[in-house]
């Protein structure tokens, strides 16, 4: 397996928004939605598709938004380059447990399929791929934390093989308003990168 | 470099346990689709491919561990069909599991937490029970999440990293899923009918998959090997696939580079073929942008509906078992063409000698994936 190298990283917790470990904005001191609201608007573009996001997928669109900001030629690759490696602890639980909600009562059993489709956690995947017309391979995993170096083999063949250019590794998670996001992007060009990838496990 | 080849398997359905066992029901078109009562899910009869009760009852037989889930038990009985084929014990085989919605019907139960509905602790719960102590992996992609954890593991084999991969695919029915599929109109009142023009939704359907992948190549009984396989996105819409299907084309194409083969290599095309309008329409364009639409090709939802994370899994498996008994089951629900693009698929089984077969795949989040199997 070759070298991987980081060229660039985006990540959200404790309500700080991050790129490359500089915080990049910073909660208000609002609720979590309120500081992801916050956080689109300090993005600047506009996309109203985010706010019909589930929290994971507002989680990745902040982070990959800030990250593919700053790293703008990653979006002028074949479209079919670019991959993504998505984990999450909690899947889309927190969305489970808001649909189950509908369904829960018979006798007010309004099934809602605009919160449906959102129980999935690649769906989160799907937004960042939708937003940038990201073509290239994605696998979601379920970890218990964010452990790129369990699946680095996997994202080494992408890249190795020349399917894809860049991946972009994620964590995303959420539940009960404790959240955690990294989106770092992946390639084995020496010359773009800002550091070797280092795969060991991180609690987001 | 080493090859990934395909070495046991089994499947799990309300046709009963065991690859062989469901073959010589499928040659004869028998399927798992029926109108089923189940109250747990729906006060309505549906059509799905449901277990039923009896087949619970063999199966919990099979397990040691007296507080495993439904999901888990499914998962444990078809593991332990296969056990005598492979070491689940040795440090060099490790587990990967595919589910989109695991112990989903514990939803709602007042007992349910994050705990007992997580992923990572069902995988740590079945991996125990069949002794194996290396860390699970857990692939939870939609409905391409068994493909995902096939392609995953040949890269855990191609690295050295392990000498024997445990795929292990499984869904249930749940109220959660059905109910939602209704909502989104998906679920056909009857029998699912892939491709025929007059589709109109999925059936859904419960089940496991699990399919030993090893690097061995002195493994007794591998006659199909692993050649190539890529996933994709559509980047077009996180509940409906593309319109052109060229997210899909793309992940066929690559796999088909992988595997060093060309569009007329392809002998047989399993396809992913729900029977919602869309996916059908759809697959059968990316099918034809990659070349490979006038192949034979079926889907085999028509027997088992569609079982969500166990579908790549057990179809994966069909597909080899074809190329080995050189037939391509029937399309069963297939009458009319219903899509715009020319196929070539038959209601009957057809007698053909394969030597690539292509198996696709296509879920929510806009996500595709291809592989393509040839014989080893």
């Amino acid at each position: 397996m070759r070298e991987l190298y980081t060229y660039g990283e985006a990540s959200i917790r404790d309500g700080e928004v991050s790129l490359n470990g500089a915080v990049h904005f910073k909660s208000k001191g609002t609720s979590f939605e309120g500081f992801l609201s916050d956080a689109y608007e300090a993005n600047g573009q506009p996309y109203p598709k985010f706010f019909k996001m589930d929290l994971l997928g507002k989680l990745g669109f902040i982070a990959s938004e800030l990250l593919l900001t700053h790293l703008s030629w990653i979006k002028e690759l074949p479209k079919e380059k670019v991959s993504i490696c998505l984990q999450t602890a909690h899947s889309s639980l927190d969305m489970d447990i808001r649909y189950q909600h509908t369904i829960e009562d018979k006798s007010e059993y309004f099934p809602s399929p605009g919160l449906f489709v959102y129980t999935l956690p690649n769906i989160a995947m799907g937004e960042m791929c939708i937003r940038n017309g990201f073509k290239g391979e994605n696998i979601c995993l379920i970890s218990e934390q964010f452990d790129p170096g369990s699946v680095m083999v996997h994202v080494s063949d992408w890249l190795e093989s020349e399917s894809a250019e860049v991946c972009l590794v994620c964590w995303l998670d959420v539940l009960e308003n404790k959240y955690s996001a990294r989106v770092v992007a992946v390639g084995m060009d020496k010359q773009k990168s800002i550091s070797i990838f280092d795969p060991e496990p991180a609690n987001g | 470099m080493r090859s990934t080849y395909l070495v046991a398997d089994s499947i799990a359905s309300p046709l009963g346990l065991g690859t062989e066992d469901h073959w010589q029901k499928l040659v004869q078109g028998i399927s798992g689709i029926s109108l089923v009562s189940r109250n747990d899910i729906t006060l309505k009869n549906f059509y799905a491919s449901s277990i039923p009760a009896d087949l619970w009852q063999e199966w919990r037989a099979l397990v040691a561990q007296p507080q495993l889930t439904r999901l888990e038990i499914l998962m444990v009985a078809t593991l332990k069909s296969v056990e005598k084929f492979v070491d689940y014990s040795s440090s060099k085989t490790v587990f990967i599991f595919s589910s989109t919605k695991g112990n989903i019907d514990l939803m709602g139960n007042a007992k349910s937490d994050a705990e007992s509905l997580s992923l990572t602790k069902l995988a740590h719960a079945v991996a125990k029970e069949c002794k194996n102590s290396n860390r699970p992996y857990v692939v939870s992609n939609a409905c391409i999440s068994g493909l995902s954890a096939i392609l995953l593991g040949e890269s855990l084999l191609k690295h050295g990293k392990y000498d024997q991969v445990v795929i292990c695919g499984a869904d249930l029915l749940s109220e959660f899923t059905v109910s939602g599929f209704q909502c989104l109109q998906a679920i056909s009142p009857l029998p699912c009918k892939p491709f025929d023009q007059d589709r109109i939704g999925l059936s859904p359907g419960e089940g496991c998959g699990v399919l030993v992948l090893s690097s061995n190549p002195s493994f007794e009984g591998k006659k199909i090997k692993l050649a190539g396989g890529a996933s994709s996105n559509d980047a077009n819409h996180i509940s409906g696939p593309s319109r052109t299907g060229d997210g899909l084309a793309i992940a066929i194409s690559k796999a088909m580079k992988a595997a060093h083969v060309v569009p007329s290599d392809i002998g047989y095309v399993s396809t992913h073929g729900t029977a919602t309008l869309y996916n059908d329409e759809s697959e059968s364009k990316a099918l034809a942008l990659a070349g490979v639409n006038l192949s034979p090709s079926n889907s085999l939802k028509g027997y088992f509906g569609h079982t969500y994370g166990a579908a790549g899994v057990i179809e994966t498996i069909l597909s080899a078992k074809s190329m080995e008994k050189s037939l391509i089951l029937g399309s069963i629900g297939y009458q009319k063409h219903g899509v715009s693009t020319e196929m070539n698929i038959s209601a009957l089984p057809v007698q053909k000698e394969i030597s690539y077969s292509l198996k696709t795949a296509s879920g929510f989040g806009s996500c595709n994936a291809a592989l393509v199997l040839s014989k080893a």
